[in-house]
């Protein structure tokens, strides 16, 4: 089966996004096999067996009208394309929920 | 240490095994529990921080905890200690000295009845030395004021839950330290390696690196007013056009005078202001931070960040709750605008919404129980509501007897879910929700929809569980995951730690403090909202027309808690699956 996993994610420089996907990849047991550069962004790609993911982050920095305080700040795109079993997609995108996690208190 | 870090962790743990439930919160058999954790004091960002714990006198939620930046946490470890706990109560004032490892309970008697600026002036002259660090109470901790905080180096506070009331309740006055002993980590080599790359990133992120620099906590005012979360005069609305006036942007440029930063921390987000002219001329001092900002401006219908310092600078000299005083103020407001308190109860206090002077006036007298209203509302706003009547207990804006901090619910609705099942009562600090409904992070949810509010609702309870008995700054969080968590903690402790670890510890400490509540009555019919929010749609902004969908949020949120649904007690079974067995026992009796 195939799921998709879509977010948006403002304030975290894409290098700090790339560092937490690495470990999301890491963390479900998903060899990552490349980190190409796309004209907007990055992709990840990684399988193993007969699961397989692809992520594509792409950052732009611009100002987020109701943040405007902040000025330009990063606002990312996070599409993540997995395919494989339930069992898998339900793994991955726990992964990257933990690996993600940040708040403010 | 490694099932419950330190901080909120160990002070569950100790509070469980050790408070008899049913006890007095002012009486001698209350615990008051004093925690730092292995990260405070360290390389670690932002560490200077420490926690109090004990049974809230203010709240019905049992479990009461309030946290502090400030200067002493680290000097307590660096005396040799982390942590202290103090049972029964001590027959005449003292004070506690703790001195590179030698402990001595003094005489206070001379200290009693001084405010926290006295206070911290004579302990220092009389330990002759301007380096020590002390936490104390002023008057309303030693009157028993149900707001009272515990102050640290004058303008830092512990503020929520009434536990400088449980201090007062004690004699206990003042703990002062000087320490010069190491903190020592496992791996320092690597200990400072992660220390430097998450300094990094905290850095590099445009929140901590920036705004907080740059506009201290009160960056927000402009922000929520404009989502229409922005509690106006007593959560009736969520938006105001004058708001601007008590913004970051305006304090920056009118009163503010410098940044200031806790121990150890290179965010320095609090503010030094001044107030230069007019009726609080001569008004200096850190502060006031955002909650603060709100508490006595827009709350109470005031729009002029000279009163609301005037207010936050009262709580910092007496030793009282900026929140809960300002949340119990407006409610008054309401209360006399509706003609359900009328000049008679107020001794004379035109308590109209906007009336500055009535609410600095008001914020003395409640820390000094001075007159006929300023000694009710030292009770906190719910029990007073108890002895005013006439409906005035469903105006009350809080969870648990707790006042709610500074976010309109129905504007926002995980952050709604979040006040109502946090343990403490009315509170935003066990999960900011605005963080993802507001500011994107981890990722942007919608903040009217329900759509995937529990299971975040509950990611942020078990990092904050974690982060809490870390002991470090919440702010922190904003940029590091749990990974970068367990590495520090794996480099400092010595065990094996992921950042799936750090949510699971974070899951038992949430989920025994929970038990701590179930086990004195606590279930699901208190995890609940204030009448208005549910059924009373939102007048203006954004959430105008909606109410908060709570009890449909609630029922997943139970679900993937592992709480039985229908009674809001953990179930056996998973408390069993978080090592908790002895208090499975427990939960299997209670329904």
């Amino acid at each position: 089966m195939e799921a998709v996993d879509e977010r948006l994610i403002q304030f975290i420089p894409p290098k700090h996004l790339l560092t937490d996907l690495e470990r999301a990849f890491q963390r479900a047991g998903i060899p990552l096999e490349s980190v190409e550069t796309t004209p907007d962004g990055w992709l990840l790609k990684g399988h193993k067996g007969e699961n397989s993911v692809n992520v594509y982050l792409s950052t732009r920095v611009q100002v987020v009208p109701l943040l405007r305080v902040f000025g330009p700040i990063p606002v990312s795109k996070l599409k993540t394309v997995m395919q494989g079993t339930e069992e898998f997609i339900r793994r991955f995108k726990h992964s990257l929920d933990v690996s993600l996690l940040r708040c403010l208190g | 240490m490694r099932n419950y870090i330190g901080g909120n962790g160990f002070a569950a743990r100790i509070l469980y095994d050790n408070l008899r439930p049913g006890v007095d919160p002012l009486g001698p058999d209350n615990l008051l529990i004093f925690m730092t954790g292995p990260l405070t004091g360290t390389l670690f960002p932002s560490s200077g921080r420490w926690a109090v714990y004990g049974k809230s006198p203010l709240s019905t939620a049992v479990w009461g905890e309030a946290h502090s930046g400030g200067y002493w946490g680290p000097e307590l470890k660096y005396a040799g200690f982390d942590g202290i706990v103090f049972t029964g109560r001590a027959e005449k004032p003292v004070y506690l000295w703790i001195d590179d490892g030698k402990v001595e309970l003094r005489d206070a008697s001379h200290i009693w009845g001084k405010d926290c600026f006295e206070t911290e002036a004579i302990l220092k002259e009389e330990i002759g030395d301007e380096t020590i660090r002390s936490v104390y109470i002023g008057p309303a901790g030693e009157k028993m004021v149900l707001q009272a905080c515990i102050m640290d180096s004058l303008y830092r506070a512990a503020g929520r839950c009434g536990l400088g009331a449980v201090m007062g309740s004690k004699k206990l006055k003042a703990i002062a330290c000087r320490g010069g002993k190491d903190i020592t980590v496992e791996n320092p080599d690597e200990f400072y390696r992660i220390a430097i790359e998450l300094h990094d990133k905290i850095r590099e992120n445009p929140v901590t690196g920036t705004a907080l620099p740059t506009y201290g906590t009160n960056v927000l005012t402009n922000i929520t007013n404009e989502a229409g979360i922005l509690p106006t005069f007593n959560f009736q609305q969520g938006w105001h056009p004058e708001a601007v006036n008590n913004s970051g942007e305006t304090m920056r440029d009118t009163i503010l005078v410098k940044n200031r930063a806790c121990r150890f921390c290179a965010i320095r987000c609090a503010r030094f202001c001044y107030i230069p002219s007019g009726p609080y001329a001569g008004t200096v001092g850190e502060g006031p931070e955002y909650e603060t900002v709100w508490a006595f401006g827009s709350q109470c219908g005031v729009f002029r960040l000279d009163a609301i310092h005037a207010a936050n600078m009262i709580c910092n000299k007496y030793g009282i709750d900026t929140i809960e005083v300002g949340n119990t103020i407006g409610w008054a407001m309401e209360l006399y605008e509706k003609g359900i308190l009328t000049k008679e109860d107020t001794d004379g206090l035109e308590l109209r919404f906007g009336n500055h002077e009535a609410m600095v006036e008001l914020t003395r007298r409640i820390a000094l129980k001075e007159g006929k209203l300023g000694a009710l509302l030292a009770e906190g706003a719910r029990r007073a509501a108890e002895k005013i009547g006439k409906g005035s207990d469903k105006l009350f804006m809080g969870v648990k007897w707790l006042g709610l901090p500074a976010y309109e619910p129905r504007g926002v609705w995980g952050h709604a879910l979040a006040y109502a099942t946090s343990v403490r009562g009315g509170c935003h600090l066990r999960a900011y929700m605005i963080a993802a409904e507001i500011l994107g992070i981890p990722k942007k949810l919608d903040p009217l929809s329900t759509s995937e509010k529990p299971q975040m609702v509950k990611f942020f309870q078990d990092y904050f569980a974690v982060v809490d008995s870390a002991l470090v700054c919440k702010f922190v969080s904003f940029a590091l995951t749990p990974d970068d968590f367990a590495s520090a903690f794996k480099a400092a402790m010595g065990f094996e730690f992921t950042g799936d670890d750090v949510l699971k510890i974070g899951d038992r400490i949430y989920t025994l403090e929970r038990m701590i509540q179930c086990r004195e009555g606590v279930r699901r019919k208190d995890d609940t909202l204030p009448e208005r929010f549910l059924k009373t749609p939102a007048p203006v902004g954004p959430a105008q027309g909606k109410v908060v969908p709570l009890e449909e949020m609630l029922d997943e949120y139970y679900r993937v808690r592992g709480w039985d649904v229908q009674s809001g007690v953990p179930t056996p079974e998973k408390l069993r699956e978080l090592g908790l067995d002895k208090e499975a026992e427990l939960a299997s009796t209670l329904k």
